[in-house]
């Protein structure tokens, strides 16, 4: 596992401080969540026909390329088309 | 939508163009088998995308090297005309919207090849011609340009991709060409 930086608003920070100098681990487990759950509402908004596949990749802040690999990994479908 | 157009511009969005890259037949990418000969183009938006975010990654290169060879050529639809203003009522992404504008710039000639479903339903509104890459690997083997054999094989190669149904309806396809 690698140590990334990420900025975080002071709001947040006063929240999140306390908790990850107890339970560092913690971090990993929040941003494995919530890049999850936004996969999955993004998911649904892409099935739905709301957003287009591009839209999802751009939205998700990732390439086509591995938007098409987050899909395929998680055995989901990797087109909007019906059926 | 159409299925058989002869002498045509084919514009790719990104998500066949990822797809035809991912895939393969053998140790060939289904991109360098179904593209070559083709008249393809990519709006810049489209080679961002693919290329530029892409990197290093090995399928992303393999689409760079079909654009530096000159089996994809990138055009810019600005170079043609204004963006269409319709697009903004619909969650496009940037290269399906550039993609959709070139196609319409082009004219009669031309033909967007997206399995996007919205991206469809937008070009379908707008009397742009479309078509998903299944039926561009039919409209080829058609016209001859690629032969039955390569076409099924393609199909078999990208069937993981599609729901039921779209993989044997095109086999049959091709089998009506035998």
């Amino acid at each position: 596992m690698s140590l990334i930086s990420i900025r975080m608003p002071e709001d947040l920070e006063q929240v999140l401080r306390p908790v990850l100098e107890r339970d560092p681990d913690k971090g990993t487990e929040w941003l494995r969540a919530g890049f999850e759950a936004r996969l999955v509402e993004l998911y649904q908004q892409w099935q739905a026909l709301r957003i287009s596949t591009a839209r999802f990749a751009e939205l998700l802040g990732v390439s086509p390329w591995e938007l098409a690999d987050l899909l395929r990994d998680r055995g989901l479908k990797t087109t909007n088309l019906p059926g | 939508m159409t299925s058989d157009i002869a002498s045509s511009v084919f514009v790719f969005d990104s998500s066949p163009l990822v797809a035809s890259c991912q895939f393969a037949v053998g140790s060939r990418a289904v991109a360098e088998i179904a593209l070559v000969g083709a008249d393809v183009r990519i709006p810049p938006a489209v080679y961002a995308e693919v290329v530029t975010r892409g990197g290093s990654r090995p399928d992303a290169r393999l689409a760079a090297g079909l654009i530096t060879a000159g089996y994809i050529h990138v055009t810019d639809a600005t170079v043609v005309g204004l963006a269409l203003e319709d697009l903004q009522y619909y969650q496009l992404g940037h290269g399906e919207q550039e993609a959709l504008t070139l196609t319409m710039r082009l004219g009669n000639r031309a033909v967007i090849v997206t399995d996007d479903f919205l991206a469809l339903i937008v070009a379908s509104r707008l009397s742009v011609s479309c078509q998903l890459f299944l039926d561009f690997v039919i409209g080829r083997a058609r016209r001859g340009e690629l032969t039955v054999t390569e076409s099924q094989a393609i199909v078999r190669a990208v069937s993981p991709r599609y729901p039921s149904g779209f993989v044997p309806h095109s086999l049959a396809m091709l089998r009506t060409l035998l």
